[in-house]
């Protein structure tokens, strides 16, 4: 902790600085008041966006906004990222992995629909990309993919679980990501252990919070799949609070009301289906959201760590999700579900 | 100094503008530039304002105008060219010509709706030749790769025969017939191009993905290549795989396309693939020329564009400012004309009402503008503080406002630090040479006043300079002032009036010449090379950087009496600066007397006079023994009396500064509670005439607060009258700094490489001298005698009387700023 400021004090500041950046309440207050998307953006360079959407041709779409509000994350990410030395750069390229298995599962998947590979290039989070990722359209399979692209990769260990697999359909595709996603999980947990220190603690809560929402939504949306018990017990990460006794009876969940009963004795997790139930506004997907943003807010309480940089990276995408979420409901003129948005701070 | 010591008297003025002449009204008191408006719609967010429409497509137009700076920005620097352009060159020309007639003097007058127009035919315009020249040039691209790829491949394939026959002999048994096999009958072959960095990751994914089947070989295309999205020159190379299947191949070339290369059919026979060349060849020079034309065509229009593009920027801006202004209304309540709230000095209405006039008539509005003037005095509400000021005193002025905004009404020091601030610098870099030195150079800055304010634009260091011109001057002036004083040039003294003292024969001792004899300006010359010298001087500076500091904080405590008249605070007058001046004249104003007394008296005729007087001692025992001075001490007669009233004095002044004037406003309140309670103030008035200000004070008075304030002011000014005379020491410390070090640099190293004698050295200690003078002395010196100086205004002279808190600066709505930045443009 002594000897945390002399290579990661300044970036610890900055990222707190960016962190200081986020949108407000207020600020949200306002945009929710917005007529039209150019209304938004003027909102929006009054904040830390600033002359953000200034050369786009009105009138605006959300995908632009989106686009740009993600560059700027990104710009702040690579700021920091270039700078850092080992091992907080580990840590940040850790990070940068979860994007990338999206972005390769979401080619993947685009591909075997014939979709145009620009346009699913264009789609892609910037932040987890690779050079080879265009040849990912080529491979049919997965140990061709593995072969050809991924065995280059950060990511080449975790893929090595989903080669049995013999073709690339869409069952499979959702099992290679989550596979991909227990592993990667599991590994960066890992990874955080060998760091120690107050860096494991947070990072820890993260990471476990984020491996039992995998496995929750493995659970539901294998409702009516022909996945087996074991089959989605192999998918579920066993770093979570859940595991191993709740893993198990999720993986015997058939419908909703066996998820709850399986999550009874969580405490953070059975309030979930009773809030959902009760406020039909909101799906499970939201509840995971402002559970992931206090947790994430809660990371930045504490000093001399690494969690900051990963918090601030989740909050802010939580931002544009936000942002984006409400042009939305402006641009389709739905005042109604305006105010589905999470306040961050 | 009427408007130089306090700010210009404001009045607030509402305004009651018609719809149909804001916008015009706005624009003529922005050519004026004289009210500073007030935000009534300080409540709504940014898009809730009236009129945002308008700013969102003036935002518009200047995205314009932004793509055609990018447009001009990427053709560089425009050639000078005439060309004979087609039939639609003459088009085009005209199109540029109507613009140029419009052009700048009535781009300012022009409707907008009308330069809208104008904006949007440009831009179709520059798109349209954009897109063409883009079409052909991607083309032309196309076409070159094509050829470099043909070119390449060719040199490539003859390598590749070779390296089989060689890679062949090596084979082992087992795969060398498969190979023979298959050479020349189902080895097929795809080429193209690619961006050099990825030819690597090409390579590997190919390799990978057919297992090692296939054989690439790749060389460079020597010229680079224009990519035309990032508009930035890249090296590609040319490659051929070599590979056997229909099925590897598709795979292949999907591999090869996904990864952004270029492919390219190009035939195995050599006499074809020189055919391909040669016509490629003859297609390539047929484009040029056709490029060439719409890249001249482009760039004349581009040229034409940039003459006007500072008109347009500037008008855009303008309009710009003006919605933003009027985005500051607020609709009345008949909807039919608008409400705004400016500040303006208060002998500037009748200018005021000459704009308007103007506007109404200008839009040939029948209802005038109607403006009243708001009492805001019972309002609390500040007005802005604004002085008029002259180029000249716009750096003192920047000193102090970087302190703080004086107050409204209060008043300025700067005006007083014209004289001081260069004053008290001077005392700690005193010295002719140096002072020299710094004058010219501020002369030189003057010479080059017009390209130096161009840079200090863009330089905020040079800003500094270009600021801080007249300060440098002034500094340079008065340091060759007190360096005639103290006689110093590049530590050197001058014997300009014949110096007293000769040297007595045969001994190291000085003699006066004559006895009355007195060098009449500054320090006597032989002083210089005495022992005794640094004794002398340092008795000199430091009396007199006291008594300097002493003058100054009396000067300031003086000033702080005309703001309590200018208030008409009357009360602060009898227990603030009543007891202030006395408490520090007892004290500090008798130590200059017995030091000025001192130097007055000729020391020599004084009978019974055994040892020197210690000042010290003196004012030591003024407080430790009042009342009694020593036979051997005593200056002046009555000398004990003087002292011990003094000391009373003193004593005095302290409790007089702290007691009263807390209880007189705690009576002052109850008085005013019990006037409440008792019946309805008809004339309320009376009593605010004393302190207007602390009117809102007075509702909610708390007699500890108000106590414990008034304890930390006295104590502060006690302390600090200590504190704040030593602090004038510095002008001292600083002052033999600077002799010292420039002595040092003058004798160890001029003087030290003369007596060498070696030819040369003298040169060479020239220059170090001169080098260590200008960074030492120049540079360094002058920089922290000039914060020091800095601090002694900020601190010891401003905390006397300076208040400026809660003040705000007055900023009047005009197009300064605007019309320097288009006039940056127009350079």
């Amino acid at each position: 902790m002594l000897s945390f400021n002399i290579e990661n004090g300044y970036y610890e500041a900055v990222v707190r600085g960016y962190r200081k950046s986020l949108l407000t309440s207020t600020d949200y207050g306002n945009l929710i008041q917005c007529e039209t998307l150019d209304d938004v953006k003027l909102h929006l360079t009054g904040t830390t966006y600033g002359q953000f959407l200034a050369n786009e041709p009105t009138p605006l779409d959300t995908t632009v906004i989106a686009e740009k509000c993600t560059e700027k994350l990104v710009d702040e990410f690579n700021y920091i990222h270039k700078q850092v030395v080992d091992p907080l750069s580990t840590f940040l390229d850790y990070i940068t992995y979860g994007y990338m298995i999206d972005n390769i599962v979401y080619l993947i998947s685009g591909t075997i629909h014939n979709s145009d590979l620009k346009e699913l290039l264009k789609n892609c989070h910037p932040l987890g990309m690779f050079e080879e990722i265009e040849a990912l359209s080529v491979s049919t399979n997965p140990s061709d993919l593995y072969d050809s692209v991924i065995v280059d990769l950060p990511l080449a260990p975790y893929f090595v679980d989903c080669l049995s697999k013999e073709d690339l359909n869409e069952l499979n595709i959702e099992i290679i990501l989550n596979t991909l996603y227990k592993a990667y999980l599991e590994d960066f947990y890992k990874f955080c252990e060998k760091i120690g220190g107050t860096t494991f603690e947070v990072m820890s809560e993260l990471l476990r919070f984020e491996a039992d929402r995998r496995t929750i939504t493995i659970t539901v949306n294998s409702f009516g799949t022909e996945l087996r018990k074991d089959d989605k017990l192999k998918l579920f990460p066993t770093i979570g609070y859940l595991y191993p006794d709740g893993n198990n009876a999720l993986a015997k969940a058939e419908d909703e009301d066996g998820v709850r009963a399986a999550l009874e004795n969580y405490n953070q997790y059975n309030k979930l289906f009773e809030e959902t139930e009760l406020d039909g506004e909101k799906s499970l997907e939201d509840f995971f959201f402002e559970m992931e943003v206090e947790l994430n807010k809660a990371s930045f309480e504490r000093q001399f760590h690494y969690g900051v940089f990963y918090s601030f990276v989740k909050l802010k995408e939580q931002e544009i999700r936000n942002i984006v979420r409400i042009s939305e409901c402006i641009s389709l003129d739905r005042r109604e579900s305006l105010n589905q948005y999470v306040t961050l701070y | 100094m009427g408007d130089l010591l306090r700010s210009t008297e404001m009045t607030l003025v509402q305004f009651l503008i018609q719809h149909s002449a804001v916008h015009e009204t706005v624009h003529e008191i922005g050519l004026k530039g004289i009210v500073d408006f007030v935000d009534l719609n300080e409540n709504l967010s940014a898009f809730q304002r009236p009129f945002i429409n308008e700013v969102k497509r003036l935002d518009l137009l200047e995205k314009k105008l932004n793509f055609f700076q990018t447009s001009l920005n990427e053709a560089g620097p425009l050639p000078k060219q005439v060309l004979d352009f087609g039939n639609k060159g003459e088009i085009a020309l005209e199109n540029r010509e109507e613009i140029d007639e419009i052009g700048k003097e009535n781009i300012m007058e022009v409707d907008l709706d009308e330069l809208e127009t104008q904006l949007e035919e440009t831009e179709n315009d520059l798109n349209e030749l954009l897109n063409n020249e883009n079409e052909l040039e991607t083309q032309f691209i196309h076409l070159l790769e094509n050829k470099s790829v043909a070119k390449s491949s060719g040199e490539l394939f003859h390598q590749q025969t070779n390296d089989f026959f060689r890679v062949g002999s090596n084979m082992d048994d087992e795969r060398k017939p498969l190979i023979e096999d298959n050479y020349g009958i189902g080895l097929n072959f795809l080429s193209g191009s690619i961006v050099r960095e990825r030819i690597v990751i090409l390579e590997r994914i190919l390799w990978r993905s057919t297992r090692g089947n296939m054989y690439l070989k790749w060389n460079e295309i020597k010229k680079p290549i224009k990519d035309l999205k990032t508009r930035k020159f890249v090296h590609k190379v040319a490659f051929v795989v070599f590979y056997q299947g229909e099925k590897i191949g598709e795979k292949i070339q999907k591999i090869c396309q996904s990864l952004g290369s270029h492919l390219f059919n190009i035939s195995e026979n050599e006499t074809e693939r020189e055919d391909l060349i040669n016509n490629l060849t003859e297609q390539i020079n047929g484009l040029k020329v056709v490029l060439n034309k719409s890249r001249s065509l482009r760039i004349n229009s581009l040229d034409r564009i940039k003459k006007i593009l500072p008109y347009w920027y500037e008008r855009i801006k303008k309009e710009k400012a003006i919605y933003n202004i009027m985005n500051c209304f607020k609709d009345d309540m008949s909807k039919n004309s608008l409400i705004a709230q400016g500040w303006l000095p208060k002998d500037q209405l009748e200018d005021l009402k000459i704009s308007l006039h103007k506007a109404t008539e200008s839009v040939g509005s029948r209802i005038p503008t109607v403006t009243e003037e708001i009492n805001f005095l019972n309002q609390n509400i500040t007005p802005p503080t604004h002085f008029r000021i002259t180029q000249f005193q716009k750096g003192f002025q920047a000193i102090t406002e970087s302190y703080a905004i004086a107050n409204y009404q209060e008043i300025n020091p700067s005006p007083f630090n014209i004289i001081t601030f260069p004053f008290l610098f001077a005392v700690m870099f005193g010295d002719l040479g140096h002072g020299l030195l710094m004058t010219i150079f501020s002369l030189f800055v003057f010479k080059k006043i017009d390209k130096i304010k161009k840079m200090a634009r863009k330089d905020e260091i040079v800003k500094l300079l270009y600021d801080g011109r007249f300060i440098i001057l002034m500094m340079g002036l008065f340091s060759m002032f007190t360096g005639l004083i103290y006689n110093e040039i590049f530590a050197v003294p001058m014997d300009l009036f014949g110096t007293c003292w000769t040297p007595r024969k045969n001994s190291t001792v000085l003699d006066l010449k004559s006895k009355n004899c007195c060098y009449p300006f500054g320090v006597d010359p032989s002083w210089a090379d005495t022992t005794t010298e640094l004794l002398n001087s340092n008795s000199l500076k430091m009396k007199l950087s006291v008594l300097f500091g002493i003058i100054q904080m009396v000067l300031g405590i003086i000033l702080s009496l005309f703001n309590h008249i200018h208030f008409k605070q009357f009360l602060n007058i009898w227990f603030e600066f009543i007891p202030e001046i006395l408490l520090l004249l007892s004290f500090f104003g008798y130590m200059c007397f017995l030091i000025i007394y001192k130097w007055l008296t000729n020391w020599n005729h004084r009978e019974g006079q055994t040892g020197g007087i210690i000042l010290i001692t003196t004012l030591i025992n003024f407080f430790l023994k009042p009342g009694t001075v020593a036979k051997d001490q005593q200056i002046y007669k009555h000398q004990d009396k003087v002292q011990s009233i003094l000391a009373i004095i003193f004593v005095l002044s302290i409790p007089l500064m702290l007691i009263p004037k807390p209880f007189i406003l705690r009576h002052r309140w109850k008085k005013k509670q019990r006037n409440k309670n008792g019946y309805i103030q008809i004339n309320g008035s009376d009593d605010d005439d004393e302190n207007g200000k602390s009117n809102k004070q007075e509702e909610k008075f708390e007699f500890g607060e108000v106590f414990i304030h008034q304890m930390i002011h006295t104590i502060e000014f006690v302390l600090g009258s200590i504190s704040n005379t030593a602090s004038y020491l510095r002008l001292w410390a600083l002052s033999l700094a600077h002799s010292q070090l420039s002595k040092v640099f003058w004798q160890m190293i001029f003087l030290f490489t003369l007596r060498i004698n070696i030819p040369g050295t003298v040169a060479i200690g020239f220059c170090i001298w001169a080098c260590t003078t200008f960074v030492v002395l120049m540079i360094m010196e002058s920089l922290s005698a000039f914060l020091h100086a800095l601090r002694l205004h900020w601190v010891e002279f401003n905390n006397k009387f300076y208040k400026g808190e809660y003040a705000i600066k007055f900023v009047p709505f005009n197009y300064k700023q605007i019309e320097a930045e288009a006039n940056d443009l127009r350079d």
